[in-house]
């Protein structure tokens, strides 16, 4: 029989991500040079709840998200919430807690995100694919995966002296 | 202290909360714009009002210490002119009453302070701290000392949203300042959000435009009060088969570069704006526009 391996994620960190991503991004007014700390919080609690928790957060944290979408409210939310579902379920299918894993679950995680959000916002407040895709979703990505294995390990540290 | 989360289970029901999760954000999303708002609103004035209230609070910690030695000289320059022309004061007074001529600025004007929410999705959007008990009223437009920064989005009771010329709402019926010539601006985006201009288009092809020629608005579209400084034309976008001329405009104000901002009451006002920017004199419409003389802030106008 297999032992159930200890949680590393806490709410308290869950927590503290997202009242960072909103004090960076909204009162600090930084935008997008703060990480995307929403979807690391997203995508750790992911690994942790079950299914339908895991989309009940994403649904709510992109109604917060929403909360100054004055043309696509719910596009957030539509993109959090599918981005819950679907990192609850791929959880178990990718397996592993090395950093180059973290890294492209993260990295994967907030550019399906962005395109999910793309498609949501409608025609009107749409970009062109190109625009959003080459560089900035990537780099974005890539800023949010190198983040999300720091936050990890950081978690990790923590629930082992705990 | 650290507080595992629970150990995740598999059951229908986890199934069910999480395509219901997924079904509810879609209907948020179809939801009609006009519903869409309240909840939009609701968030801003529960769980993100703590955030909002510290970023007005750290935007006036700035604006007080970026501006306090600007406002220093002001304060200065205006006391001498206040001084030295104390006696015109009673004398203009008498003479408006005597003539039956109004205030040169009618009520209506109300100052704020710009918040950027910096938050996906709200490009091109601001924040005010005043809202309807301040007398601001939706599609209210927002200048700035240099000209026009947008038009207010959205009213509440003490604030409101709005969007500056970068937002692809953004729409403005404009024309040089002797008024021979009309179009429509609109943002254009470019590559990068820094990149954005904005675009005059419909001009019909017999007419042309220099370069540097001044645009201001033209008061037609009933939302911006004519006679507000918009930009200046720097290149010829494109001629649609010989119907219309297009032109690329430098807007006048930098939306990164507002911090304090005067919202006009369209309602009360029918002033000509125009005779608040001195650009000298112009026959043209024309481009001088490096000689002209901006009133760089709200108490210039006033």
């Amino acid at each position: 029989m297999q032992a159930q391996a200890a949680p590393r994620v806490s709410w308290t960190l869950i927590l503290f991500l997202v009242v960072l991503h909103l004090f960076l991004r909204l009162t600090l007014g930084y935008g997008h040079s703060a990480p995307d700390l929403f979807v690391v919080a997203l995508l750790l609690a992911t690994r942790e709840v079950s299914l339908g928790t895991g989309s009940l957060l994403g649904l709510l944290l992109g109604i917060l998200e929403d909360g100054f979408s004055v043309v696509s409210f719910g596009a957030h939310a539509f993109s959090f919430s599918v981005l819950g579902l679907v990192s609850g379920r791929i959880r178990d299918i990718f397996v592993g807690d090395s950093a180059i894993f973290m890294a492209a679950y993260f990295f994967l995680g907030k550019f399906l995100r962005d395109l999910l959000y793309w498609i949501a916002v409608g025609d009107l407040a749409r970009d062109p694919f190109i625009d959003i895709f080459l560089p900035d979703a990537l780099l974005a990505a890539t800023y949010v995966g190198l983040v999300g294995v720091g936050v990890s390990m950081v978690s990790e540290t923590t629930s082992r002296r705990v | 202290m650290y507080r595992p989360i629970q150990k995740r289970e598999r059951s229908g029901q986890s199934k069910f909360f999480a395509l219901s999760s997924v079904f509810f954000s879609l209907l948020l999303l179809y939801l009609p714009a006009e519903l869409q708002e309240t909840p939009a609103y609701l968030i801003r004035t529960t769980v993100l009002k703590p955030f909002i209230l510290a970023q007005e609070y750290l935007v006036q910690r700035r604006v007080h210490s970026i501006e306090v030695e600007s406002l220093q000289i002001r304060v200065d320059s205006l006391l001498v002119v206040i001084t030295s022309q104390a006696t015109h004061k009673e004398e203009n007074m008498r003479m408006k009453d005597l003539l039956g001529v109004a205030e040169k600025i009618p009520y209506g004007h109300t100052s704020s302070n710009i918040i950027r929410p910096g938050t996906p999705g709200s490009e091109g959007l601001f924040l005010l701290d005043v809202g309807s008990r301040q007398g601001v009223s939706v599609n209210a437009p927002v200048v700035l000392g240099e000209g026009l920064l947008g038009m207010v989005q959205d009213v509440q009771k003490s604030s409101a949203v709005g969007i500056d010329w970068t937002h692809f709402q953004f729409r403005a019926s404009a024309m040089t300042r002797d008024g021979s010539v009309y179009g429509l601006v609109r943002s254009d985006p470019g590559g990068f959000r820094e990149a954005d201009r904005l675009l005059i288009d419909g001009i019909p092809f017999h007419q042309q435009l220099n370069f540097g020629t001044v645009l201001v608005t033209s008061g037609l579209g009933g939302v911006y009060p004519r006679g507000i400084p918009i930009g200046e034309v720097f290149a010829e976008a494109e001629s649609s088969l010989g119907w219309r001329r297009s032109y690329w405009v430098t807007p006048f104000v930098t939306p990164g570069e507002a911090i304090h901002v005067v919202i006009i009451s369209p309602v009360e006002d029918e002033l000509d704006y125009k005779e608040l920017w001195n650009f000298g004199v112009d026959s043209s419409g024309g481009s001088e526009s490096n000689e002209r003389v901006i009133l760089t802030d709200s108490v210039g106008m006033n």
